[in-house]
Parts: C-alpha cells; structure tokens; sequence
C-alpha cells in the first residue's frame, strides 16, 4: 500500500511535530503545545505517541510496540502492522533490536542504549489538573514554580492512607525545574526515567501536548522527608522464570481464584526463558 | 513610621462608569480599616484592586515589604516600601502567599473543597517549601484549634463542614503563613447571626494577638464597629468620609454618612 | 493635661432638612493631673457631647482639645487609637460587648491589646472585678447578663 506518504502523516506536519520534539528537548519536563491531527484511531488509542512515532521513524529503522509490556495485545499489533503498512519498516518485539520503542505505560525492564528513543502514550499529560481544572492557573504555576500544590496531592494521600498512596503517573521533577507526569507507568518503573541512556519522548495527542527527556536527564520522584519514595517491589519471582527484579502482572489462571504473577514485559520473560531461567509455574 | 500599605490616587473605570476613584489613604502595622458603602460604592473594586486581582488605572499601592524568611525564592524580593501594582507577577503572588491574605465572601472562593481541611491548611505552607509531612501535619492541626475547629477534622473535606466552619477554614488557611495585612471582604456575608457573631470574636483576636492589619470591606455597620479601628464611608465610587469608626459611626458629618447610619435597623 | 480652648460643636443634619443644631459653643476647660473634675448640668445640656469630643468619639468644628501635647481635633486616627489604649479610659453605662465573650476576658481586653499575656492579663482583671465587688461566679458569664451597676 503505497497511497500513503511514509508514516502516514504527511512532511509538513512531521516537521511541525519535530520541532515541537526539539523544543521539549531544549526544556526537559516543559509540555510543549502542538497541533495534534486526526489520526485512523480514536483519542485514547494512543493517537499522540502515534504522531510523535511517526515523526521520527526513518526507513531503516526498528520498531517495537508494547501495551502494559506485552506486545502481543490488540492494540500493540495494531500499531506495529499501521507502521509496517505505512512506513514499511522492519519490526521486533525484541527490546534490544529495537531503535524505536512506542509504550502504553510501561518501561522495557531490559537497560536501553543510546540511540534507542522510548517513545510513551500520555492520556493527561497535566500533573496538576486533578487539583487545579484550569488550564490557566496550571500553566502559570509551571512557568512560575509554584508547585506546592504537587505537595498537596501527596500530603492527602498520606492523610488518607497512611502513605503516598500513588502507584502509577508518580510525577517527578525534572532537572529541578519542572514537574512532569511521566505517563501512567508503575512507581516501579520511576527510577528508570532518570539518567536514561536513550531519548524519552511523551506524546499526548487528545490533549496536544509533547514533552521529552533528553539522554542522561535527572529525574527526582516528589515526596517528603518524612516519607521519602519507594519504588514498589513484588514479594514473587515470575512464575514463568524465576526474576526476582521485573514488574509483575497477576494473572487469574482459573474460576477458582488461582493466580500467577508474570513478569508484565513479554520480550524479557521470554528472553529469560529462552536462556534457561525457570519458574515454579512454568510448564 | 513608615505605613505598613499606603493607597495612592487609586481609579478603576468600566468604560464611562466609575469602579473607584482617586482613592488614597495610608494603614500602619495594627490598624483595621473599615470600608462601608452600598452595592454600587465601589468598595469592592477598590479591594480588588489593592490586593492585585484587578489592575487599576491609576495609582499606586506601595507596600513596606520584607525579605521573605522561608527557603523560597530569596535574592531576588528586596525590602522597604515599593509598590505593589508596579511588581511582576511572580513577586506579586509570593506576596498573596506570604505576607498577605485574603479572605473572601464566600468560602468556597476561598479554600480547595476537594482536599481535607489540613491540606487546605498546609497548602501555604507547603508552597513556601514545607517538605516535612509530620510538621506540616503539626501546624495544621494547631491552626484548626485556633480557630475553634475540632482537631479530628483535618482530614475531613471542607463539603461536609457547615458554612461558618468554612469560613473559619478559610481563615486558617490564610493566616498560617502568618501574613501582615488581610483583606476581607464581606465575611460574615451569608453566615447566620449566631455564627456571625462567633467569626467576628474570632477575627478579633486573631488581630491581635498576631499584630495584623486588616482592610474590611462591609456593608454591616455592625461588623465595622466590633472590628475597625478606622472607617471609610463610600458612595459611587468615591470616599465621602473617613475618621475613626467610633467618631463615623455616632457623628456622622457627610449626608450619605448620616443617611447609612440612620438607616440601620435598631432591634 | 487636658485642655479645651474655645470648642463649638454643631450638628448639621443633612436628611432632616439641614437642620444645624448648635450644642457646645465656646468652651475652654483646663484639668491639671490628678484633678478629678465633675460635669454637672440639666439634661441635653451638653455634658456627654463634651466628654465624647475629649474622647475623638464626636468631632469638634471650632477649637483645640489638647490631651498631653496631642490637639486631637487636629490629629490623625492613629494617634487618637494610641491614646486610648494608654492613657485615656471611657466608662459608658452603655456596654457595648459581643453577646458570648465572658466578663473576665471583657475586662482583660485592653491589656491584651497592649500586647499583655494572657495568663497576666486575666490575674489584673481578677483582681480589679474583686475589687469593684463583682462575684466570681459572674467571671465567666456575659456582662450582658448584668444589672446597669
């Protein structure tokens, strides 16, 4: 099918969308407006790091997508097949072969290098629009620093709960200037955001807004002193092969609440499989 | 003595309509200012616009500002007298979050009804820099008591405390940055007698055991009485009259004065 | 440490037609410290309009009232304030007090004003009540409660 310019958009747009990428790298955590096009999906389907993907794809590229990890869900083979139709670029589910790496709320567990860009889908790209609804006052607290707010959101968690009861969109400060969402991923997957190897891109495409993370950028999860972060642990290795140290999904296995927890990134679970790493559940 | 907020030539303008005009008067450390008037006299502009929510046309609000003592934002915030209208808004809202308060007619203007009552409490706080949950916590609860609410509801949202509470919540939240001057308008606007009265003892104390300044726009005679030291009587925009409250209110000497104090209701 | 020199006071009444109504004219008064002098006169007179206008609570037209060095005809509010918190005093047999406020903290109001603690404050207001022969059961109720005495 060759109706379509490569990546489907077309080379204005593209350009439109790398420059708004340039400027959230000239700003690490700034959420830079961008006009956002109709995509062949509906909002909420991943339209923004769909654009942002496409506007960096070159024809020798790899690419990967992952859904919660998997990269066997519908909506992963979804999109690899639209880029492999649109843009006829090779595509892995191997985390190490891949230079291009689009997620839905979680990060690789294996290590990315340079050259890799882990590109994110962002739903609310605001961190603090739970607190604050108008756009107005949230964009004069980023430009003016004012994020006591943030600190609110997590005093009542603490209140509420007895600890930062947030498990996932954990926001963080970026360079110690501005606080970003990181995109619904696990507090587990935080400490991964800092001092990265690879570029980190947030396309947002409801609400039109890019963000980035250069290489080896410092990333610092909000809390306080009293109650520094932790990043969750599972108490389970994967039941499939054995990792103490990767995120975990629970799986029921029967009606009878039988359950099993896996490593959520398939590519890792299988390359530890394939290496000879063997679970309590595995067949 | 330097005056702690000096009001200069202040006008606001709807187009051909005048909001206030040509507005002066200076506020030492301790002083509670009074501003009466009907709907319509401007009284309210005038407030908005000496505490920056509006941007007058003329005129200026010079302030004797202070370092900031919190770990935010040094450096860049000089002291002594300057004028407020004339600052960047950055500055302008340390200010608001600082030094001086507001407090508004209806408490849900002023407080977050989604967050406990001790969030809203430790929310200046936490935006001076407060990183400390069990201090925060502390204070919180401390300012709850202060201002007479029960202590086991911090970690309740303000939707469930009753209309006098959460003007007293709101309160609290203003002043536990232990600000110089509060604004206040109308705020015992609403409440019922009983509370009212409540609020207004309250307020009192609060003035002065933190040696505050206060600038109170009213419509209650009553209120101006129990809580201004000073008085200013406006109509259409303009000052009519000014002096000390007790001397405005028992010898009036404008007919607009006369005519508002002969008009209350005697029960 | 008080003195009137030629005060005239008139109330003019802007609603009521602009009636002028002349009450003081021409007083001059001296009172030397620790002089305790007495107004006397049939009623409407002038004698409470006189001591309102030594107190800043009525405004003179014509006049000086010197209290110390201070001309509070011609002073600003906020010296007329600072007199009254230290150094004059007004006893009205009309008490206007907020209805729930007890009488101990009544009394310790204006020392706290000054800045006194409140521990001290109320140990002065106990020992003037007792003094004046008020019951201590009536400390913690209102003065609205109270007889005029």
């Amino acid at each position: 099918m060759t109706d379509y310019n490569f990546a489907y958009l077309d080379e204005q747009t593209k350009r439109m969308i790398r420059r708004a990428i340039l400027k959230g790298l000239a700003i690490p955590g700034y959420q830079v407006p961008f006009a956002s096009r109709e995509m062949p999906m509906p909002y909420g389907w991943g339209t923004g790091g769909v654009q942002v993907s496409a506007a960096v794809l070159t024809p020798e590229d790899t690419f990967k997508v992952i859904d919660q990890g998997a990269d066997d869900t519908t909506n992963a083979v979804s999109i690899r097949t639209f880029f492999q139709r649109t843009a006829g670029v090779a595509t892995t589910t191997s985390t190490s072969d891949a230079t291009v790496i689009q997620t839905r709320h979680r990060i690789p567990e294996e290590p990315l290098t340079e050259g890799q860009i882990l590109v994110y889908q962002v739903p609310i790209p605001e961190p603090l629009r739970f607190l604050e609804p108008r756009e107005s006052e949230t964009r004069k607290m980023h430009s003016l620093e004012e994020y006591g707010l943030m600190h609110v959101k997590l005093y009542e968690d603490i209140a509420r709960h007895g600890h930062i009861a947030t498990s996932y969109a954990y926001p963080v400060k970026v360079e110690g200037r501005y606080v970003m969402d990181p995109s619904p991923i696990p507090k587990f997957d935080n400490p991964k955001l800092g001092d990265m190897a690879a570029i980190q891109l947030f396309g947002a495409g409801r609400e039109q807004r890019i963000y980035a993370l250069p290489p080896y950028t410092q990333v610092i999860s909000l809390d306080f002193e009293d109650h520094p972060f932790e990043a969750s642990k599972a108490d389970h290795p994967c039941g499939m092969c054995g990792a103490t140290k990767s995120y975990l999904d629970e799986v029921i296995i029967d009606d009878a609440g039988g359950r099993m927890f896996v490593c959520s990134d398939t590519d890792f679970c299988d390359a530890r499989q394939a290496a000879g790493h063997k679970g309590k559940d595995a067949a | 003595m330097t005056p702690l907020l000096s009001v200069q030539g202040i006008s606001k303008h709807y187009g051909p309509h005048i909001g206030c005009a040509d507005v002066s008067f200076d506020l030492y450390p301790g002083e509670v200012m009074g501003i009466v008037g009907e709907s319509g006299s401007g009284k309210s502009t005038l407030l908005n616009c000496m505490a920056g929510h509006l941007a007058p046309d003329a005129g200026q609000v010079v302030f004797d500002t202070r370092p900031p003592s919190s770990s935010e934002a040094v450096g860049q915030y000089t002291d002594g007298p300057r004028d407020t209208i004339a600052m960047s808004e950055p500055e302008r809202r340390m200010l608001g979050r600082t030094d001086w308060a507001f407090v508004h007619q209806h408490a849900r203007d002023g407080l977050r009804m989604g967050v406990s009552a001790g969030g809203n409490v430790g929310e200046r706080l936490m935006a001076v820099g407060a990183r400390h949950y069990g201090d925060i916590r502390d204070k919180a609860t401390d300012w709850l008591d202060r201002v007479e609410i029960d202590a086991s509801r911090v970690d309740d949202r303000p939707t469930t405390f009753s209309g006098g509470m959460q003007q007293r919540l709101q309160i609290a939240r203003n002043l536990v940055t232990g600000p110089r001057l509060v604004f206040m308008d109308e705020p015992t606007g609403g409440l019922d007698v009983s509370v009212q009265a409540r609020l207004l003892d309250l307020l009192r104390g609060l003035v002065r055991d933190m040696g505050l300044s206060a600038i109170i726009v009213t419509h209650d005679l009553a209120v101006v009485r129990l809580l201004a030291d000073r008085l200013m009587v406006m109509k259409d925009g303009r000052v009519v009259e000014a002096g000390l409250t007790d001397q405005v209110l028992d010898d009036p000497q404008h007919a607009y004065s006369q005519l508002l104090v002969s008009s209350v209701l005697q029960v | 440490m008080i003195n009137l020199s030629n005060v005239s006071k008139t109330f003019t009444l802007h609603n009521q037609g602009s009636a002028v109504i002349e009450v003081i004219r021409d007083v001059s008064l001296s009172v030397a410290p620790g002089e305790c002098v007495a107004l006397t006169g049939v009623s409407g007179a002038g004698k409470s309009t006189l001591m309102r206008m030594i107190y800043g609570n009525y405004r003179a037209q014509s006049g000086e009232i010197r209290i110390g060095d201070l001309d509070i005809v011609r002073s600003e509010p906020r010296d007329i304030i600072k007199l009254r918190r230290d150094v004059l005093g007004y006893v009205s047999q009309f008490l206007r007090v907020v209805p729930r406020v007890p009488t101990l903290d009544v009394v310790a109001e204006p020392l706290r004003a000054l800045g006194v603690p409140a521990v001290e404050a109320q140990g002065r207001a106990r020992a003037l009540l007792t003094q004046l022969n008020i019951p201590e059961r009536l400390w913690s109720l209102s003065p609205t409660t109270f007889a005029g005495g």
